[in-house]
């Protein structure tokens, strides 16, 4: 073990008690220490100390008592003590101080793994330029999402490769055009006759499956690679011709080339077209499917814009994209206490499908005003006082747990009731009379939700204790699961952990200090 | 005398071939390394007519046919009518390629002498690939690599870049669809740019070890580099093993920020050797930290767009840097006159509506086109002045030490001042931080002298050509193309020459011979000297080439 420089030293009064914390990195993979890994230790006040292990994965810091984030990063891959996988926020902090054991930590360290492939046309000549979309399906922070997490395009030889990624479940989904048919090409191809029906890759999962029901899930461990080789077909394209009426150009044109989102697996996005024909404003070579349009404008200075959902077969289409003003998402907040005078607080309003996020001021008088294109949304709150919404309505739009479906050119009212009435719950998760660390408590409002934002989970420290700073106040069920991919927001998912769960009831400013015993997962 | 003819595959209108004809061509496509088919190349067949004063027109939408080759190379187009055509052919990976003939008058094809069994043949391209790893032997992951070519590019030697990867989490990389030649890799250290954000949403990076920017091969001089040679077909390797070592940070503000504007930085170490970092920069108050940086001495530069640059020197030595302030100085524009010393030159009517193009002839409307290019860069900035437009305006210089070159036609120069700068004696413009230098005054006499050379061919060149070294001070030598006649002599002719003496040499190679290297022109030998009279044309015959 090396001692590196020490950044903000951790300063240790000459007096001061000092514990041990120690332990050996392991690399899980190769079932051997990590050798030439950083491990760097913040301390409450951000003062941080870093040492390099050498062969036996060793480390060793002498510091006062208290709280502490431990990782090790080794070739840019940095896992936090007590996580498989590099999340921000989760991972266990260690705890310093008498009586804990922390001068023989193990410290599970687990190496990426990867996802590579070559993508090839049906002579099997590689498709260069084929765009590559690694799509995670998994938990995070008790939910499910599939969500894309990567892209990238094919070399000459028609070879992708992502990594590092993290293990997990994913899917892969390729996309691309002839390359005969790009640009220019495709236009000389045509000159030989009546230009024929341009051929188009529709996007195609691994193993080969056009239609997303037939992807399969790729397996990623700790350490390993998968191979997933993805064969397109060109099926007869069609052509799209866009106009945009109300976009306040010749032809009804469109202003700018408007984008195609082709729905996929969980909603995700996968394809635009890339062969735009300025004169016509039509797009060639569009693999058939089920698109939502965009498009954008400025027309007189007023900002207008419209998506539309349209099923593409085989053939030629043309698609009214009629420019709308946006949708107007208003509302205001009504705050159960005042808040201080120096308080800023934002309104997010995240799109479920993209999990994209756009917030927004709300005024002195709790008003806030957003345009934005239909979608669904999640509403939340964040700013300088933790606020929970503890009532949510809408006009002009239906809300269910949470969410605002947004139509387009809508005028939706929120009314906001918000709370910043909290109180804490702290204690330990155990099994039998031991300290459990690295477990999942999940705290579930007790009357049940659909809404995942009443869920909450913690992961426990080394010493196996949790600590809910900011509870809005209400009664709770407290349980601890034995695993740390538990889909807590799922009702269904954690119905056999409640039949065993502690009753929790948190009143204003009060703190619970509550042990809660360990559940085994539920085999199912 | 050959035409080449490439394929034009603009995007032309998408109409029918109307001529119909009873003759048809076919033929295969073909690896010219390997004489293996291609299959599903992209053939192009292009009918070449001549109009009523034996010009060649760009072809018409219906002169346009093009087919897809089968799985074993073949083509073939049929239903043409009699004449003279164009084939090409194209594919990724393959240099685009025209059918060559054995009759060396012309590569066309002849309907319907020609018919069938034509071979086009195609270079296959190569590609670059490599590693890289630290001296423990593993990976190193997200390092930025740069590809450049060291050649010769209008008689001065030219660094071109080709681009950069990004190495996976094997520590690979790959550059493809590169022609035959000789490259240089170079490891930028970690890749990244800058990041910038707003409010307190800064970006954290683990930067811990790192490396210096190196050559393949060592060196972090281009000169000192070992190339890579890349054939045609072939793939060659470039495999780093580098030392990494502490890495640290340098903490700073940029001054006279616009808040929310990207900025590049660069980290120049010895004042040159650019090499990558990763930087996060507040948006609103122009903070930055650059993470990556080994010990050592370096000159910082950021570039806010084309608006504003500083530099300012950084010494990293065993620990973070902090405090350092980059003042960003606005770029300025070089402007300047050219004075005509002398009668224009009437402006002739256009013979034929047909033929008229937007350039009547550097005769009519002579002018200069002024380039500053600096050491480092490639990239460089121009403006060009017309005599009938007599300003000019070169926009967005930032400070530093430029050579000035001038592109003169229809005249020639006889002074290039700024200030009290003589160009001509020496083509330096020096640019101070945030102050314009003098204008660049430029005096142009129209006309000039003529030469018609005649060279005997003795070896098959593509680019040979007469070069011209004045005897005085001037904008420098000169270049003059030739063109092969029918009688197997080579005939070469300029214009617009100052008035003066010369030593004329045949070069064997022009394209890479770099004549704007005062050393190179001290060593050549075996010249002709020729003297250039005002509205005269001289003529020499020339015996030998310099290789």
């Amino acid at each position: 073990m090396k001692i590196l420089w020490l950044a903000c030293a951790l300063a240790i009064p000459a007096a001061a008690q000092t514990y041990t914390i120690a332990g050996v990195v392991t690399d899980v993979f190769r079932a051997k220490p990590l050798e030439r890994a950083h491990v760097t230790l913040v301390g409450p006040k951000s003062e941080k100390a870093a040492v390099i292990t050498g062969a036996d994965g060793r480390f060793s810091f002498e510091v006062p008592a208290g709280k502490y984030t431990l990782e090790a990063e080794h070739n840019g891959w940095r896992i936090r003590f007590g996580n498989p996988e590099p999340t921000e926020g989760f991972g266990s902090a260690i705890i310093a101080g008498p009586g804990q054991q922390t001068g023989r930590l193990a410290f599970r360290w687990y190496a990426p793994g990867a996802v590579f492939g070559r993508v090839v046309d049906e002579t099997g000549e590689p498709v260069r330029d084929a765009a590559v979309q690694l799509i995670r399906d998994g938990v995070t922070r008790g939910r499910r999402q599939v969500i894309p997490v990567r892209n990238t395009k094919t070399d000459d030889r028609g070879d992708y490769r992502f990594g590092p990624v993290a293990a997990g479940t994913y899917y892969v989904v390729a996309t691309g055009q002839p390359w005969h048919m790009r640009g220019t090409l495709g236009a000389a191809l045509g000159a030989t006759g009546p230009r024929p029906p341009a051929p188009a890759y529709p996007p195609t999962y691994y193993p080969g499956a056009t239609d997303s029901r037939d992807a399969a899930i790729l397996t990623v461990q700790s350490g390993g690679e998968v191979r997933a080789d993805i064969p397109l077909r060109a099926t007869t394209g069609a052509t799209v011709r866009v106009r945009c009426p109300g976009s306040g150009l010749e032809d009804e044109a469109c202003q700018g080339i408007p984008t195609f989102s082709l729905h996929g697996i969980g909603g995700v996005e996968v394809h635009t077209p890339e062969d735009y024909d300025y004169a016509t404003h039509s797009f060639s070579g569009v693999a058939p499917g089920r698109y939502t349009l965009h498009a954008v404008a400025w027309v007189k200075e007023a900002y207008k814009e419209v998506y539309k959902v349209v099923d593409v077969g085989p053939g030629e289409f043309t698609f009214d994209l009629t420019m709308q003003p946006p949708a107007l998402i208003a509302g205001n907040v009504t705050f159960k206490n005042p808040l201080p005078a120096r308080a800023r607080e934002y309104i997010a309003l995240a799109n479920e499908t993209t999990g994209a996020s756009i917030g927004g001021e709300i005024a002195a008088d709790g008003t806030f005003a957003m345009y934005l294109g239909g979608a669904r949304f999640r509403v939340g709150l964040y700013g300088s006082v933790p606020l929970a919404i503890a009532q949510l309505s809408a006009d002009g739009a239906p809300v269910k747990d949470g969410v605002v479906d947004v139509t387009e050119s809508a005028e939706v009212h929120l009314k906001i009731l918000a709370s910043d009435e909290m109180g804490r719950v702290k204690g330990f998760a155990m099994n039998g009379d031991q300290p459990a660390p690295a477990v999942m408590v999940v705290l579930a409002p007790a009357a049940g939700s659909g809404n995942p934002a009443d869920y909450s989970g913690y992961q426990t420290e080394s010493d196996g204790s949790f600590d809910y700073l900011r509870v809005p106040v209400g009664d709770y069920l407290l349980f601890a699961a034995d695993r740390l991919d538990l889909e807590f927001t799922n009702p269904d998912v954690i119905r056999p952990y409640l039949q065993s769960a502690t009753p929790v009831h948190i009143a204003l400013r009060a703190i619970v200090d509550q042990r809660v015993a360990v559940t085994a997962a539920a085999r199912n | 005398m050959r035409t080449v003819w490439l394929s034009i595959l603009a995007p032309l209108a998408l109409a029918a071939l109307t001529s119909q004809g009873d003759y048809s061509v076919a033929g295969t496509v073909k690896n010219s390394i390997t004489g293996e088919p291609i299959k599903g190349a992209m053939v192009v067949l292009i009918r070449v007519s001549e109009n009523d004063m034996g010009i060649r027109p760009g072809p018409e939408p219906a002169d346009i046919r093009t087919v897809m080759a089968g799985s074993s190379g073949e083509f073939s187009f049929t239903g043409l009518t009699k004449g003279q055509y164009a084939l090409n052919a194209q594919k990724p990976g393959f240099v685009p390629g025209q059918y060559v003939s054995e009759d060396p008058e012309t590569d066309m094809v002849d309907v319907p002498s020609s018919e069938g069994g034509l071979a086009i043949k195609l270079t296959p391209l190569g590609a670059i690939e490599g590693t890289i790893a630290n001296q423990y032997g593993d990976p190193l992951r997200n390092v930025s690599v740069a590809l450049f070519e060291n050649n010769i590019s209008d008689g001065a030697r030219t660094i071109t870049s080709h681009g950069t990867r990004v190495t996976n989490d094997l520590g690979q990389f790959r550059f493809w669809d590169l022609q035959p030649g000789k490259y240089f890799v170079k490891a930028m250290n970690r890749a990244g740019g800058t990041y910038t954000f707003a409010g307190t949403n800064s970006i954290r990076y683990d930067s811990w070890e790192g490396f210096r920017p190196v050559y393949f091969g060592g060196g972090t001089d281009i000169e000192a580099a070992t190339p890579v040679a890349v054939e045609a077909g072939t793939q060659a390797r470039a495999d780093f093993k580098l030392p990494v070592e502490a890495t640290y940070k340098i903490r700073g503000t940029l001054e006279n920020y616009t808040p929310d504007q990207t900025v590049t930085f660069e980290l120049l170490e010895g004042g040159d050797n650019p090499g990558d970092c990763r930087v996060s920069l507040n948006g609103s108050t122009g903070r930055f930290v650059i993470d990556d940086v080994p010990a050592g001495q370096y000159t910082l530069r950021a570039t806010q767009q084309h608006v504003s640059r500083g530099d300012v020197p950084v010494t990293v030595n065993g620990g973070d840097t902090n405090g350092v302030s980059l003042g960003l100085a606005p770029a300025v524009s070089v402007s300047g006159t050219l004075h005509i010393d002398g009668p224009l030159p009437e402006i002739a009517a256009p013979r034929s509506t047909q033929w008229a193009t937007p350039f009547r002839g550097a005769g009519a409307n002579p002018f200069c086109q002024v380039t500053l290019q600096t050491a480092n860069e490639s990239f460089l900035l121009m403006g060009t002045a017309h005599a009938r437009q007599a300003e000019f305006t070169i926009p967005n210089v930032f400070p530093g030490r430029y050579t000035v070159r001038l592109n003169c036609n229809g005249g020639y120069v006889v002074s290039a001042v700024s200030g009290s700068s003589d160009l001509l004696a020496e083509p330096v413009l020096t640019v101070p931080s945030g102050v314009a230098p003098p204008p660049i005054e430029l005096v142009m006499k129209p006309g000039g002298g003529a030469i018609r050379g005649k060279l005997t061919v003795s070896s098959s060149s593509n680019s040979r050509a007469l070069l011209l070294v004045p005897a005085f001070r001037s904008t420098g030598p000169v270049l003059v193309g030739g063109m092969e006649d029918d009688n197997g002599t080579l005939g070469f002719r300029g214009e617009y020459l100052a008035p003066g003496d010369y030593v004329a040499y045949t070069l064997a190679d022009a394209a890479n011979f770099e004549y704007r290297n005062p050393a190179v022109l001290r060593n050549l030998t075996g010249g002709t000297s020729v003297r250039i009279e005002d509205n005269k044309t001289t003529e020499i015959a020339l015996t030998g080439e310099v290789k």
